[in-house]
């Protein structure tokens, strides 16, 4: 699990929930707290900011929805929601809300860690990842984390940053949705790709200048994204 | 089926009525019209003969008696039409203005009467033509006048009369049935919509209305049925809904009772043997209650028509050896020909995996496992087979077995392989909300072969 324990933070109002995730998390050597609403897991985000934060949709007061937009103002920490919901919109107005990956009711431990630990995976510099990129006007240092795009800072979540990281290190390659699930969310053929189109636009909003007519991350109709050299 | 009977019935009865009367009518004019105008024609022909040849009899006799009567001199000098003959009798003797029309040409009575002192008018036929034959007798003389007329161009124009009244009857028994079947189809036109909305309605389609309908004898039947299709909306998605909230409220407690399973499950060893045993059947159980509330869920968005289908191009070849990766999955050969690796459906990727897995799984739980996963492409469609080498499915039970909870005679519960008993019926949901069609058969090999066969998208 590494060296340091990684920390979560539970955020839901079903006690029995609470107990049984930390009682398991803690058992894979995770850290963990619990807050049972938003406006608590607002307060302690700020002051002790978790690794990754577990965020159920549905809460008593300030919704999942609205907890997540308000986390998104002041942090960059991975939030996976839990939807137990049928209704896939609520999916993607989660993941639009600044989530940056979602499970649903009842999942298995196993299936939740894998999910944590896919969040917590950051940029590693490796032969294929040397380091600096840049590409069409986008410059990424990953070891200081800092995103200018034509000149200007750009601030981008873990997991924005990471997406963004992984196609402007191949300038020209196209990307189809299902490579970028495995390489940045590390899912395999089933997972839902709606994932990454949430991701493409909120990047866009963030690099792009004019969004519905985007230079800097294209889309390759019927194939997928790509980043020019 | 009786809808369309009667709808055909309907329209023809009003056709084949409307041409009757129109036949009745138009032929009752037509006749009346014929036989007043021949009437007329005649009766004024007839006087206007009878007029001209009073006038000639009476040139005639005073001919006669004048001085120096020469019979074919005043034959000449009478005027008649071209149509007409003149046959004068004098003094035992007859005179013709024609060769053709002499004394044979007068019936033996008309010459008769004539001479025995009555005005004789009458119709006869000299070679092809109608005659009208008036003779007058001039007794003074001691002779006779007879003119016959050739009626030939009356009966052309009553030939030409004929005609005409029957092709305007025709035409009007004609017009009588199209006017039928138009009006017939105008009446049945709300019937038909009706029927055809019931029947979208009977495929499941609970959008279906019908438009809001101006006459006023028939919107209270449109009325009517758009109030029982909400009506039946409302119900069906209610049980739907019903079904659906259950299961959703079922899913926070069960992901603490899984959550909190997998804690023990990590400390199995903790536990004594006995401790052990009932912790496994817990597991195998709840994992048989999970399935059970995501299948119901899953149908329930089904019936409710809660349509979050995402359609995207999906390659069946490549759905089907993802699926296969599976560990559960490891003895199951795979054999795709090339035109199914390239064959793509327009798809839910999820729904179609669910629809794979289901049968595999249904495969395992029933039949000993699948053997072999193959699917073949046409032009139009792709098929997936799933083979297994278990009982088969007898053919009487080959259409319930995609009911739900159904449970073949054969399908004793292999141990914690079991279903929800909505694996097969989920399968026929999503098989048809992508437009094909699932079925079973025996396999080659012997077993049960199920078959998935979708249309190929176009691109």
């Amino acid at each position: 699990m590494g060296v340091v324990a990684a920390s979560v933070l539970i955020v839901d109002d079903d006690d029995g929930i609470r107990t049984s995730l930390r009682l398991a998390l803690e058992d894979n050597g995770y850290v963990v707290s619990e807050a049972a609403d938003g406006e608590a897991a607002l307060g302690q985000v700020k002051a002790q900011p978790p690794d990754v934060v577990i965020l159920d949709l549905m809460l008593p007061g300030m919704d999942g929805f609205e907890c997540c937009r308000q986390l998104r103002r002041s942090s960059d920490v991975p939030v996976l929601i839990v939807s137990a919901r049928g209704d896939s919109h609520d999916v993607v107005a989660g993941l639009e809300a600044g989530a940056d990956d979602y499970i649903r009711k009842p999942f298995d431990v196993p299936e939740l860690t894998a999910r944590v630990r896919a969040l917590r995976r950051r940029v590693r510099t490796t032969p294929e990842h040397p380091g600096q990129v840049r590409a069409n006007g986008i410059e990424i240092n990953p070891d200081r984390g800092e995103v200018t795009v034509d000149g200007k800072a750009v601030h981008l979540t873990k997991t924005e940053f990471r997406l963004l990281y992984e196609l402007a290190a191949h300038p020209g390659r196209v990307f189809s949705r299902e490579m970028l699930l495995e390489r940045v969310w590390d899912y395999g053929y089933f997972a839902d790709a709606r994932i990454v189109d949430v991701h493409i636009g909120r990047l866009r909003a963030k690099i792009e200048p004019d969004t519905s007519n985007p230079r800097h991350l294209v889309t390759v109709r019927g194939f997928g994204y790509k980043i020019d050299a | 089926m009786i809808g369309r009977r009667l709808r055909l019935g309907l329209t023809l009865r009003l056709t084949l009525t409307f041409a009757v009367g129109a036949l009745l009518l138009s032929t009752a004019v037509a006749l009346g019209s014929y036989v007043f105008t021949a009437t007329f024609l005649v009766h004024e022909q007839e006087r206007t003969a009878l007029h001209q040849t009073y006038l000639n009899a009476a040139i005639v006799r005073g001919r006669l008696l004048g001085p120096q009567a020469d019979v074919p001199g005043i034959l000449d000098a009478l005027t008649t039409g071209s149509s007409t003959n003149t046959i004068i009798y004098n003094d035992g003797r007859w005179y013709s203005s024609s060769l053709l029309v002499s004394r044979d040409a007068l019936p033996a009575t008309v010459r008769r009467t004539t001479l025995s002192g009555s005005v004789v008018r009458t119709w006869t036929r000299i070679g092809h033509s109608p005659e009208l034959i008036i003779g007058v007798p001039l007794p003074a003389a001691d002779s006779a006048y007879f003119q016959a007329f050739d009626e030939s161009s009356l009966r052309h124009t009553l030939f030409v009369l004929q005609s005409v009244l029957l092709a305007a009857a025709s035409a009007a028994t004609a017009a009588g049935a199209g006017i039928g079947w138009w009006a017939s189809r105008r009446l049945t036109a709300p019937l038909r919509a009706v029927a055809a909305a019931a029947r979208r309605l009977a495929a499941g389609n609970l959008d279906t209305s019908l438009p809001e309908e101006s006459d006023r004898e028939l919107t209270g039947l449109v009325e009517s049925f758009n109030t029982m299709v909400a009506t039946l909306r409302e119900r069906i998605q209610r049980d739907a809904r019903f079904a659906a909230d259950v299961s959703h409220e079922l899913r926070s407690p069960l992901t603490t009772l899984t959550t909190s399973l997998s804690v023990l499950q990590g400390r199995r060893d903790e536990l004594s043997d006995r401790a052990r045993a009932a912790l496994d059947l817990l597991g195998t159980e709840l994992a048989r209650f999970e399935r059970l509330v995501e299948d119901l869920l899953e149908i329930s968005r089904a019936d409710t028509n809660a349509s979050d289908q995402e359609r995207e191009p999906v390659r069946v070849g490549e759905l089907v050896l993802n699926v296969l990766e599976q560990q559960r999955y490891a003895d199951i050969s795979a054999d795709l020909d090339s035109s199914a690796l390239e064959a793509v459906v327009a798809g839910d990727k999820r729904r179609l995996q669910q629809v794979l897995s289901n049968l595999l799984d249904n495969a395992a739980a029933y039949a000993g496992g699948a053997t072999q996963v193959s699917a073949r492409a046409t032009d139009r469609t792709v098929t997936v087979f799933v083979d297994d080498a278990g009982p088969g499915v007898a053919t009487e039970e080959r259409q319930l077995v995609f009911d739900r909870f159904a449970r073949g005679r054969n399908a004793t519960r292999r141990g914690s392989q079991a279903g929800s008993g909505l694996g097969l019926a989920l399968v026929a949901e999503h098989v048809r909300a992508h437009g094909g069609r699932v079925w079973v058969t025996d396999a080659p090999t012997g077993g049960a072969r199920f078959a998935v066969e979708l249309p190929r998208s176009s691109t």
